[in-house]
């Protein structure tokens, strides 16, 4: 490393590799909160980012209370010409990558276009966009779809979008996953830096779920909230649980080695991503033998991989479903793992609603800032943990000694993911700064 | 002269809507020059303002080898040209320019002027510009044929743009009439381009024979008229001395 410390932007060697990928840079964008200073703030204050359907009359839909970023048009920042072909999804990630690239001061430009990647998750592509021209297919004709629908409605374009922006020429890709997804994107984002097929991946996933088309199509799952009181609509782990209220928005981060980063004069990372599991759930109707449930695995999974015990495990952010079924099946999992209140269980998630395949990346932003300021940010304060649940759910913000979290998702459809996220010592070129750092 | 039925300003209108190019972006389109590429502009955002254009006037544009947005202006106004039929008809009147702008510009007066009006309504009027509504004597049936026109007069430039607002059986009509010195007077041009609607009862050739024989029958007897008023007037000038 020393042969390249001397000019922060030169390409580092490939030796200065040390087997650890680290998260350099941060966004985060959820309702009630836009950057990563806003968001922070509002968690440790329990704000909530949750309300009212703005965007469209939602007189005839049974879901009455959502998390919305902003207003109805092009998202803030986003220049024209980009928005003209992008759904707000994709937007949305522009913007949150710009302050992830700021947070980790890295300028695209400055390394080889093939050592850089973009993998992000989305559960549901461009549905905003895609809502419009298929109303303009079927209202008038095809002549009348616009050629833009072609790139903008499918899961991959928000990576693409990111990667012809930033010149990000090396491996790219998209998991769709549901909530899981954004925890596969960056286990994939790992394995990549650490493989050394990059130097540094631009990972994570934004969701805009808030059309009518897209709301339509989360109501087959029956897992929606139906409530119209924005404080008790999305009541994860309590009595009054009666489904989930889902909001827009998402994280992207920077993934590199922690060797690479540091040869390029990197700010001090947030944190290692120190393991990583996913497992799918059994076909409906088969009953699992008598082993572990898939999200079990999952979480024993990531901490194998971590090469942690539970008892190392300082916080768990929940999945938090906030349906009565998986709520229970989350709770007995993470008490048989860490023993029943073994450990501070968070879902800040209940304060700006479930962001899909933004909302895992989101928690592990979260998790990293908690890392940070060695502090557990809340779960919402109108959550009452049912005595159904033996988890020690943390009801206002928490200071406490925290070197490992555990980022627990589930997505609809089967899909389990657990990672592991480890405090990384600093060097002596990143000391703490004293007081609460943003 | 030509009246493109896609005015240029809006076809800039279309060009930033379908691409979102930033205003001095687009300011730079009208320069042969700057290529569409140049404009940050890629396939995707040119077949969004070429399927735009075409579904608008139901044309289509081949666009192959195009390099910038001028040669695209080009195309779909020699697109729409075809589409369009055209009237020319003029008259010298031997009159004063001043007398026979002013009398040719009296809308009010127009039934007095025109022997085809019944009726001429001035409905707005703003600098130069006055919107009015004409009706036809009735025709045998007892149909009377009504609309509402637009004209913007400019006597600097002895020129004057009209069309129509209400565009009844027409798909689009725009007149242009321009004044110019000429032996024995002063001559009066009425350029007329326009298409029917599908729908209308009679088609483009029918209506342009129509425009081209009652433009002859008008115009004599507007050339009539305004030598007699400019007789008159001289003769009171002359008694007037």
């Amino acid at each position: 490393m020393t042969d390249t410390q001397a000019a922060p932007t030169a390409v580092p060697a490939a030796s200065a590799a040390t087997g650890v990928a680290v998260v350099t840079g941060v966004s985060a964008l959820a309702p009630g909160g836009i950057g990563t200073a806003d968001f922070w703030d509002a968690l440790l204050e329990a704000r909530s980012g949750l309300g009212a359907v703005t965007r469209f009359a939602a007189d005839g839909f049974p879901v009455r209370v959502v998390g919305e970023v902003a207003g109805p048009e092009t998202v803030p920042g986003v220049d024209p010409r980009l928005a003209v072909q992008t759904d707000r999804w994709s937007q949305l990630a522009m913007v949150a990558t710009d302050e992830a690239l700021h947070d980790a001061a890295l300028d695209p430009a400055a390394l080889p276009p093939y050592d850089l990647g973009v993998i992000t998750a989305s559960s549901s592509g461009g549905n905003a966009f895609g809502q419009r021209e298929i109303e303009a297919l079927w209202s008038k004709g095809p002549r009348y779809v616009g050629p833009y629908q072609s790139i903008a409605w499918f899961y991959a374009a928000t990576t693409g979008q990111l990667s012809i922006r930033h010149g990000m020429k090396g491996p790219c890709g998209v998991l769709v996953a549901e909530q899981a997804g954004g925890l596969d994107a960056i286990g994939q984002a790992r394995r990549t830096v650490l493989r050394g097929d990059a130097r540094v991946v631009l990972t994570g996933g934004t969701e805009a779920p808030l059309s009518p088309y897209a709301l339509t199509c989360q109501l087959a799952s029956g897992l929606l909230s139906p409530g119209a009181d924005p404080q008790r609509a999305y009541l994860p782990f309590d009595e009054a649980a009666t489904g989930h209220v889902p909001g827009e928005g998402g994280a992207l981060l920077l993934v590199e080695d922690a060797g690479q980063a540091a040869a390029r004069g990197a700010p001090r990372p947030y944190g290692e991503i120190a393991g990583y599991a996913a497992t799918f759930d059994p076909p409906p109707g088969v009953r699992p033998g008598g082993g572990p449930t898939a999200l079990r695995r999952a979480v024993e999974g990531a901490l194998a991989d971590a090469g942690a015990t539970p008892g190392e495990v300082d916080v768990v952010f929940a999945d938090a479903a906030g349906s009565p079924d998986l709520d229970r099946a989350e709770s007995a999992c993470l008490a048989e793992v860490f023993g029943p209140r073994g450990v501070p269980v968070t879902a800040p998630k209940s304060l700006y609603g479930r962001l899909y395949a933004g909302g895992a990346p989101l928690d592990v932003v979260t998790a990293l800032l908690a890392l940070r300021h060695q502090v557990i940010p809340p779960t919402s304060p109108y959550v009452t943990r049912a005595a159904a649940h033996p988890i020690d759910l943390v009801g206002r913000a928490r200071p406490a000694r925290l070197r490992t979290a555990l980022v627990v998702a589930r997505g609809y459809g089967g899909f389990n993911g657990a990672m592991v996220l480890r405090s990384t010592p600093p060097t002596d070129s990143h000391r703490i700064p004293k007081g609460r750092v943003r | 002269m030509t009246l493109p039925p896609l005015a240029y300003n809006e076809f800039l209108n279309i060009i930033q809507r379908c691409t979102g190019v930033p205003s001095e972006v687009l300011a730079t389109a009208a320069d042969p020059a700057v290529t569409i590429e140049d404009m940050g502009v890629d396939s995707l955002g040119l077949i969004n303002v070429l399927t735009e254009v075409e579904n608008r006037y139901d044309i289509t544009l081949d666009a192959d080898g195009v390099q910038c947005f001028p040669e695209i202006y080009q195309l779909i106004n020699d697109q729409l040209a075809p589409a369009a039929a055209r009237t020319e008809n003029a008259v010298v009147i031997d009159a004063p320019f001043d007398l026979v702008w002013e009398m040719t510009n009296d809308v009010a007066n127009w039934p007095r002027l025109f022997s085809e009006y019944a009726e001429a309504t001035v409905l707005h009027r703003e600098g130069d510009t006055v919107r009015f509504r004409l009706s036809l004597h009735p025709e045998a049936d007892g149909k009377v044929w009504s609309w509402v026109s637009e004209r913007t007069m400019d006597r600097a430039a002895r020129s004057v743009l009209a069309h129509r607002v209400e565009t009844g059986p027409f798909a689009f009509m725009n007149i242009h009439w321009t004044y110019r010195d000429a032996p024995g007077g002063v001559e009066m041009r009425w350029v007329q381009e326009f298409h029917m609607r599908p729908d209308a009862p009679v088609d483009d050739a029918t209506m342009t024979a129509r425009i081209n024989g009652n433009s002859k029958v008008q115009m004599a007897l507007i050339k009539d008229r305004i030598e007699q008023a400019a007789k008159a007037r001289a003769a009171g000038e002359l008694v007037g001395q």
